[in-house]
């Protein structure tokens, strides 16, 4: 239990994907403008990299070692696909706004470096923990940027919610304040900005918790 | 070696199955969004709902003796552009919007109406004005496709009211 415990804590908090890795961050910076959009693409990464990860530990004696790569992105592939057509048919509006970043998590560093690194050499019930706490940090990571780049570029929180929940999330709209103080943040510049900020919360509460950097090359050397 | 191929096999039909299962079992609310889309697009560029009865999958749907939507491709910076078309003959109005494009965000964009209200501002300019409009700096490849499509949509209106 220790251990299953640990794989997920290493893989949310001290390796998060985001924060500590800094991979995934192309849709990171492009789909946090709302915390709706930040959770739409963290689901949506979230069911590829544990449904891909879960599936690539479950063939792993039979992938050919020459040919892993090309299984591995196949796989990811098709659950990526699978997601881009849950969410067309189910969650049209929301589709509409971040679909081009739900196809890209076919090439996010961080779905097939957990492959490549983990899910390729263990068993199924490791493989999920450690996908379940990868996917929990980058939701992590996308929640924390969407919270503050909605609140400073739009004075609201869950703006939106019915293109995810439906209907019944009419009202969840929080309005904090009248207009935005950083328009800027809804945009490609301020994300870069908060991101950095945020980027260096982080690594200042990791120096003041004493909690050591990931390593250079973690990715190749689990 | 031919182990591996089986595997490899395997691993594609397996793909393929999971595939085809999310296909087979999206593909019905998938059709009716987009048909509810387009049809609430056509309602918004004509100022009244469509009528149930009308397929608006058809390439040219409506009636002559009123109004006329044609969906249309032209090319633009970054691949096809799809059109959709609204002509009103008592007027000799024509109101054009964008349903598809891959146009360089922040330049050639601003031909979507979700995104800018460019297009817009020339709802209820007549054909030959559509056909003649201004280029935009920048986007000339884009306005190109924009001119074609108002001026190919007036040649189809005509022929198929003849």
């Amino acid at each position: 239990m220790n251990s299953v415990a640990q794989t997920f804590s290493t893989a949310a908090l001290q390796r998060n994907p985001a924060w500590a890795q800094l991979l995934g961050l192309c849709p990171l910076l492009a789909v946090s403008s709302t915390l709706i959009n930040a959770i739409g693409l963290a689901l949506a990464s979230t069911f590829v990299v544990i449904g891909s990860n879960v599936c690539i530990s479950a063939l792993r004696r039979i992938i050919p070692d020459a040919a892993r790569l090309p299984c591995f992105v196949l796989i990811i592939a098709t659950f990526t696909t699978m997601t881009t057509l849950v969410l067309e048919a189910f969650a049209y509006t929301l589709y509409i706004k971040i679909a081009l970043f739900v196809q890209i998590i076919v090439t996010n560093c961080m779905i097939l470096g957990r492959a490549e690194v983990f899910a390729s050499k263990q068993n199924i019930t490791a493989t999920f923990f450690d996908a379940l706490g990868t996917a929990c940090g980058f939701t992590l990571a996308l929640v924390s940027l969407g919270v503050v780049r909605e609140i400073l570029a739009y004075g609201t929180l869950l703006a939106g919610a019915h293109t995810l929940f439906g209907p019944t999330a009419n009202n969840w709209t929080i309005q904090l304040m009248d207009q935005g103080l950083l328009p800027l943040a809804a945009y490609a510049p301020g994300a870069f900005l908060v991101a950095g900020l945020l980027f260096a919360c982080v690594r200042t509460l990791r120096s003041f918790k004493k909690i050591p950097p990931p390593k250079s090359q973690s990715l190749i050397q689990d | 070696m031919l182990r591996r191929a089986l595997s490899l096999c395997l691993i594609g039909g397996l793909c393929g199955i999971l595939l085809v299962g999310t296909y087979i079992f999206t593909a019905e609310p998938i059709r009716l969004n987009r048909e509810a889309n387009a049809r609430a697009l056509a309602a918004q560029m004509l100022g009244a709902p469509i009528p149930a009865d009308i397929n608006i999958e058809n390439p040219i749907y409506g009636s002559c003796a009123n109004w006329l939507f044609q969906h249309i491709t032209t090319n633009g910076y970054a691949g096809d552009i799809g059109w959709l078309v609204l002509w009103e003959r008592e007027k000799n109005t024509m109101t054009i919007r964008v349903t598809d494009h891959r146009e360089t965000p922040g330049i050639g964009d601003f031909i979507d109406h979700t995104r800018d209200q460019w297009i817009t501002k020339n709802d209820g300019m007549e054909p030959l004005a559509h056909a003649n409009i201004d280029n935009v700096s920048g986007a000339t490849v884009t306005t190109n496709a924009l001119r074609a499509a108002a001026t190919a949509a007036s040649v189809n209106f005509k022929r198929f009211c003849e």
